[in-house]
């Protein structure tokens, strides 16, 4: 079954009356149930623009998207979906602990289940002794893993990541890897990007990379760097 | 519903731990308290100082939350992204605005709550402790009147933030139209009392009617305001009370509505 | 915390400047906005404005010379603005009533009495000003009475009212009615230095209503007016001519009337 379908989906943005940038040309590709999936390219490739269009942050121009068989403009699509977004900013006024609730009751989790799950969640992402505190007191990497936390207190069938592994050091790099890993193994799917080819092939069953708004490659992650090294070397000359 | 309720709790909080709102707050606790000594030097009659000064800075307490801490919560989330963790879940978009709208009104009210607490103790110290000649006659009932129309008043410049926030990049920007609004809506009243005066008689007929057409347009501040009937004791006409709340109602409503449908089209990028 | 303390300091401030009435003359004396502009600046406050008006009016009235004519009209604009900015408030028109006509301002005092007819129907007090304006003021009797008539219909009046409309049609109650009246607004004033002024007015008006008693006896004794006050003296109806408060001399005009020529300003 797939729990990600895009279907000739385009998208332009409008800079100033004369200039158009088109993000998004003509991408089609499905992600299928259970498998950890990577979305390549370099920086402006249109990876960003892709994921917002599927979370229902922006609407493509043409096409269609699909999360778990639900148009991604239809708010009940997102309601297994985790999302991490890029550089996540939360409400630095609420504590760790007022947030995850939040995020429970935004899910539509009855207050029970929330709690509990925020408890397990808080302890699995080691912040339970600064559940108390204000976002504004943590630091960048804690803040990291209540993002991580609030995306998984839904109980998501799938998650979706916008750079995740972007300015990490290398111990919290391989912490996302082992929880991407370990949620596979909990039967979800993981849809994630990144601009570094070598996260990607260690460790997605499949990979699409995309440069300059168009599918260049859809398949296994095997050699993806040698097969498109002069192409993405003429890319970055450009 | 929970939802809508979820965002408002969160909104509330968020204004209640603003530091500028604490300020704000004792500055006109201040001056409540305050209003009464200043009335003392004025020589005119200190009780209907001492009210004005009161119900005055209610209304500006009021203005102050609703204009402005609307318009920059708001362009704070769309600013700092922090909108994205909240749009990203299974709400429509209208539940955030609606959860902002109450998260805002509740705030407002519970600002405007302890500001009249304060104020009707002082007016009553002030009351039982007055050396005049005659004891004046003070509305209470009138007051608290006065006091749940500017409850509706605020919300409905709450609606008129959301709305210029709704499709506006800046709070700076969607602040000064809102204010722009109130300055308009208050004068309405002010302007055509002028306009039928003599005073009004040489104004050309295009203005006149510029001015009929903003008449309709913008909403009508001053039929919210029941200062003057708490102060001076006038007389209520309950169908006009009741006309008013109405018309504050649905252009509260109408705002709404526009900025639903305004920031469903909205992208976040 | 900065922005806390910054507040408080501002309204200190606020209020050191409003006690500081040391200056208050020039202060009170600066240009005065058109009516219509205080109205549209003040949006929903006008209420306050009203009251900042009427302090400035007050404190301008508090001080002890007579009022020039520029001032005077000062007076009566502010007092007109602050009718203006808050209708329903009594406080403007009282002043306006009993103090504007003595400073030579009856059109203005009028003015803005009626206005006060309009918004504030059951308050007795205005006709009953606008009835003594045209009665001590401008002579116009018949229009004297109708306004204490109409006063003396509404809630509160004192009881004399119809008998002051009667009373009005015999000539030469003019003092007997001024003093009546001011005594009536010597009730409502609290501030000192407004009091001093109205006391000194009523006690001049006294000693007029005494040299016209002593002029009414001067003819029903020798049955013609006397030529010169002094004449009373000499007679020794009056042990001697009482000073005038307000440094003028008290003179006998043509009708038979006492007057002074200070004009009780």
């Amino acid at each position: 079954m797939a729990v990600i379908v895009l279907k000739e989906i385009f998208k332009t943005y409008k800079r100033s009356l004369r200039q158009r940038i088109e993000a998004v040309k003509g991408l089609s590709f499905t992600v299928e149930k259970g498998e950890i999936f990577g979305f390549v390219g370099p920086n402006g490739a249109g990876k960003s623009t892709t994921i917002k269009i599927l979370m229902g942050l922006i609407f493509a121009d043409k096409g269609e998207a699909r999360l778990l068989d639900l148009p991604c403009t239809c708010p009940k699509a997102r309601a297994k979906v985790g999302f991490v977004p890029e550089q996540p900013v939360l409400y630095d006024h609420l504590t760790g602990e007022e947030f995850l609730y939040f995020t429970g009751e935004l899910y539509g989790l009855p207050k029970k289940i929330y709690k509990k799950k925020a408890i397990e969640l808080l302890e699995r992402v080691g912040l339970k002794e600064v559940k108390n505190l204000r976002l504004r007191q943590y630091s960048k990497g804690m803040q990291q893993r209540l993002v991580i936390a609030q995306a998984l207190i839904g109980d998501p069938t799938l998650i979706i990541m916008d750079e995740p592994l972007s300015g990490l050091d290398p111990i919290g790099r391989m912490e996302i890897i082992d929880l991407i890993r370990s949620l596979k193994q909990q039967g979800k799917t993981i849809f994630f990007s990144s601009h570094i080819l070598h996260d990607v092939e260690s460790v997605c069953d499949r990979v699409a990379l995309m440069v300059k708004g168009e599918l260049k490659f859809l398949g296994k992650p095997d050699n993806i760097e040698k097969t498109f090294r002069e192409e993405l070397r003429q890319w970055a000359r450009s | 519903m929970g939802q809508v309720i979820s965002i408002a709790k969160v909104t509330f909080k968020e204004g209640m731990r603003e530091r500028i709102f604490l300020g704000v707050l004792i500055f006109v606790g201040f001056l409540l308290i305050g209003s009464g000594f200043v009335a003392d030097l004025s020589i005119g009659d200190i009780l209907k100082v001492t009210q004005d000064i009161g119900l005055s800075g209610l209304s500006f307490l009021g203005l102050f939350i609703s204009l402005f801490l609307s318009t920059h919560l708001i362009a704070k989330d769309l600013d700092k992204k922090t909108i994205f963790l909240v749009i990203s879940k299974p709400i429509a978009r209208w539940q955030y605005l609606l959860g902002k709208f109450l998260g805002l009104c509740f705030l407002t009210t519970f600002a405007l709550f302890i500001g009249f607490f304060v104020f009707i103790i002082t007016l009553f110290y002030f009351w039982k402790t007055a050396n005049l000649f005659q004891i004046p006659h003070i509305a209470w009932y009138k007051h608290i009147l006065a006091f749940i129309y500017l409850n509706l008043k605020m919300y409905l410049l709450v609606a008129i933030g959301i709305f210029f926030s709704s499709f506006s990049s800046s709070a700076l920007v969607a602040f000064f139209f809102s204010l722009f609004v109130y300055f308009i809506g208050s004068n309405l009243e002010n302007v055509k009392m002028i306009l039928e005066s003599k005073a009004g008689e040489n104004i050309s007929s295009f203005i006149k009617g510029i001015f009929h057409l903003a008449y309709w347009l913008f909403p009508n501040l001053s039929l919210l305001d029941l200062k003057a009937v708490a102060v001076h004791n006038l007389p209520l006409d309950m169908s006009s009370l009741a006309l008013r709340l109405i018309y504050g109602i649905f252009y509260t409503v109408a705002l709404l509505l526009f900025a639903f449908f305004i920031f469903e089209k909205r992208e976040f990028t | 915390m900065r922005l806390i303390i910054g507040l408080i300091c501002i309204f200190i401030s606020l209020w050191i400047n409003a006690t500081l009435k040391s200056n208050f003359r020039q202060w009170a004396l600066s240009p005065l906005p058109r009516p219509e502009v205080a109205r549209l600046l003040s949006g929903e406050f006008t209420a306050l404005g009203s009251d900042y008006f009427l302090m400035k009016a007050a404190i301008f009235y508090g001080g002890e010379e007579g009022l020039t004519k520029a001032e005077s009209l000062w007076l009566s604009k502010a007092l007109y603005l602050t009718s203006y900015l808050d209708p329903y408030y009594f406080e403007p028109y009282w002043m306006a009533g009993s103090i504007l006509p003595w400073e030579g301002r009856i059109q203005e005092a009028k003015n803005i009495l009626k206005q006060g007819l309009i918004y504030l129907p059951q308050n007795w007090q205005i006709p009953f000003y606008l009835g003594f304006v045209s009665f001590y003021f401008e002579k116009n009797y018949k229009e004297a009475a109708r306004y204490f008539l109409r006063a003396s219909k509404l809630p509160g009046a004192p009881s004399y009212l119809p008998l002051l409309a009667a009373r009005l049609a015999v000539k030469g109650n003019e003092t007997k009615m001024a003093i009546i009246f001011l005594q009536e607004q010597l009730k409502r004033f609290k501030d000192i230095k407004i009091r001093t002024q109205l006391e000194k007015r009523l006690n001049t008006l006294k000693i007029i209503l005494f040299l016209e008693e002593a002029v009414k006896k001067y003819q029903q004794r020798y049955r013609r007016l006397p030529s010169d006050l002094n004449e009373l003296v000499d007679k020794k109806i009056i042990p001697a001519l009482p000073l005038d408060p307000y440094g003028g001399r008290f003179y006998l005009t043509k009708e038979g009337r006492v007057w002074s020529t200070s004009n009780l300003r």
